[in-house]
């Protein structure tokens, strides 16, 4: 069961760091893509 | 065949010196290579300069000796340092278009005291961490071709002191990229191979599953008479050793300077990316392969030394050269990098040396005086690859991490504050770590040197801080970090970035599915 911790956690770990990473690249270019939906 | 293959590899690699040498024409291509690099060779040279003998003879070994779980278990925590180093630390110290990390440190908090503890402290890791280097290419050097150790390692240490001083940084990168796509070819192929010499890799997993010379081998609590006897004691030094790994790849000189070369912050972002999952696939194969190299030959006295037998002993002699040579590259892009940046440290920093024509004669005289110096010290030293290394990845996340992170994301930090952190996380996990290691002491493992060093170095930093009052200065060159240069707005480059970074979601899901087929399902089959 230990080893299926493992997997699962490791995993885990990158998908939460993937999460918050996406979230705040997209808040440092927000103005960037507002900018450019306004002049679509 | 061996000696002929090793020695043609290093003629090749200084022949690439050589060539890209053409390609330096100033100080600014000598020492951050003209800031211009593109991802591949910024990816190329931060897994480079990260992997060395440590994986390749270190890791190896310790997953032959039925460590397995808790080293795959601290990859997994560490690999995730490139992704968050470059989102929230790298990007802004490439804003900084500082030359070297000590140079942002000192213009950050504006203080030449800081400046210097930085370079000192920098300079004392990268020195350990050659060290490292040398001493696993001599072991390798010497196993393969018979040599004496000493002349090996002189061998070693001319070719890479040749390499650095002939080409800088621009060529560091260029060969690192080079030894980055050898040494993970030679990853791939080398771990399925051995698998198959095995007997195939998932029957071997299986088998492994109740093997009785190593046991506990594949399990999730690792070896239990290999280093701490119980499971947990196993998993908490895994999460420890896996953060201070963390730190490394975050904020270590070797790494984050890596930025500084970066195109753009895209460059950055993307590179930082790409690395995490190179460097967890690598290990992760390696790892498996020092457990499969166990079943083709246990009871090595030696068990570092499981891939390079596995290379000479059950391998076509081709396929040997080539996973030998690309252990080889590990070790020898680690050190380019690390002397051009104890080099150009010593030249910028503390000689603070200002004419650039200068800077480069300067630099290429310290960067052989350094050689020297580390050849004299391999020589003296016995080989002692795996512990030198972890030596030095707890000082870096002691004394570096909290002013790193702090240095962005603080508005309280004041000099005063990271100074006393830097200092007090660099002699406590030193002294308490060299101690141990010197004479042999296994404290339990909440009072392992890194548990006290970065607490003590966190402390540090909010007392420091809480005594002194933040400047006018300091506000002011923090401020500069959070200003966005004019060109990182590309709408479509952004658009490029925010797909690599979400991609970090689906691979986190891959790893695990990977794990799952790879190592814990036969595992779990071979048990019941």
């Amino acid at each position: 069961m230990h080893e299926i911790l493992i997997a699962v956690g490791i995993g885990l770990w990158f998908v939460v760091c993937g999460i918050i990473s996406y979230i705040f690249v997209s808040k440092t270019y927000k103005n960037v893509s507002d900018k450019e939906e306004e002049k679509e | 065949m061996f000696l002929a293959g090793m020695i043609i590899t290093l003629v090749l690699y200084v022949i690439i010196g050589f060539l890209v040498s053409r390609k330096v024409k100033s100080a600014d291509d000598y020492f951050v290579a003209g800031r211009n690099a593109p991802t591949m060779l910024i990816t190329g040279s931060l897994v480079a300069s990260f992997i060395g003998v440590g994986l390749f003879m270190g890791d190896v070994g310790e997953s032959y000796s039925g460590f397995f779980a808790p080293i795959i278990v601290a990859v997994g925590v560490l690999s995730v340092g490139y992704i968050v180093g470059s989102i929230f630390f790298g990007r802004y110290l490439r804003r900084s278009e500082a030359n070297t990390i000590p140079e942002f440190f000192g213009k950050r908090f504006d203080s030449r005291a800081l400046k210097m503890l930085a370079t000192i402290t920098g300079t004392f890791i990268m020195i350990v961490y050659s060290l490292s280097c040398v001493q696993g290419i001599g072991s390798l050097m010497e196993m393969v071709t018979g040599l004496d150790y000493r002349i090996c390692i002189t061998i070693a240490v001319t070719v890479f002191t040749v390499i650095t001083i002939s080409s800088g940084a621009k060529g560091v990168l260029i060969t690192d990229t080079i030894m980055y796509a050898l040494f993970s070819i030679a990853a791939i192929v080398g771990a399925f191979f051995i698998a198959s010499e095995a007997g195939g890799w998932f029957s071997t997993v299986s088998d492994m599953a109740n093997y009785e010379a190593v046991e506990g081998i594949l399990s999730g609590s690792g070896n239990l008479n290999y280093f701490y006897p119980t499971g947990t004691e196993n998993m908490i030094w895994a999460v420890g050793y896996g953060i201070a790994w963390m730190a490394v790849l975050m904020v270590a000189p070797w790494q984050s300077s890596r930025y500084l070369m970066a195109k753009n912050e895209h460059t950055v972002i993307r590179s930082g990316i790409i690395a995490s999952a190179s460097v967890f696939l690598i290990e992760f194969l390696m790892c498996m392969a020092g457990v499969f190299v166990n079943k083709i030959n246990p009871g090595m006295e030696t068990a570092s030394n499981a891939l390079v037998w596995a290379s000479m002993n059950s391998m076509p002699a081709f396929l040997g050269i080539v996973v030998l040579s690309g252990v080889l590259a590990s070790a020898i892009s680690s050190a380019t990098t690390f002397l051009s940046l104890v080099s150009s440290n010593i030249t910028k920093d503390i000689m603070q040396v200002k004419d650039t024509k200068k800077q480069v004669s300067y630099s290429r005289i310290i960067a052989i005086v350094v050689s020297v110096i580390v050849l004299l010290l391999c020589i003296w030293n016995p080989p002692q690859i795996f512990w030198i290394t972890y030596l030095g990845a707890t000082i870096v996340a002691c004394s570096w991490l909290p002013v790193s992170i702090a240095s962005v994301w603080s508005k309280r930090v004041t000099k005063v504050g990271a100074f006393a952190s830097m200092l007090s996380g660099f002699l406590v996990s030193a002294v308490m770590k060299i101690v141990t290691v010197a004479n042999n002491i296994v404290l339990p493992i909440y009072f392992d040197p890194f548990f006290i060093g970065i607490t003590v170095s966190i402390l540090a930093l909010i007392i420091g801080s809480a005594f002194t009052k933040v400047t006018d200065k300091e506000k002011e060159e923090r401020a500069k970090l959070f200003k966005k240069p004019e060109g990182e707005n590309d709408p479509t480059e952004i658009k490029k970035t925010k797909i690599f970074v979400f991609a970090t979601i689906p691979l986190g899901i891959v790893i695990t599915v990977v794990m799952l087929v790879m190592w814990v399902i036969p595992y779990l089959n071979g048990l019941s």
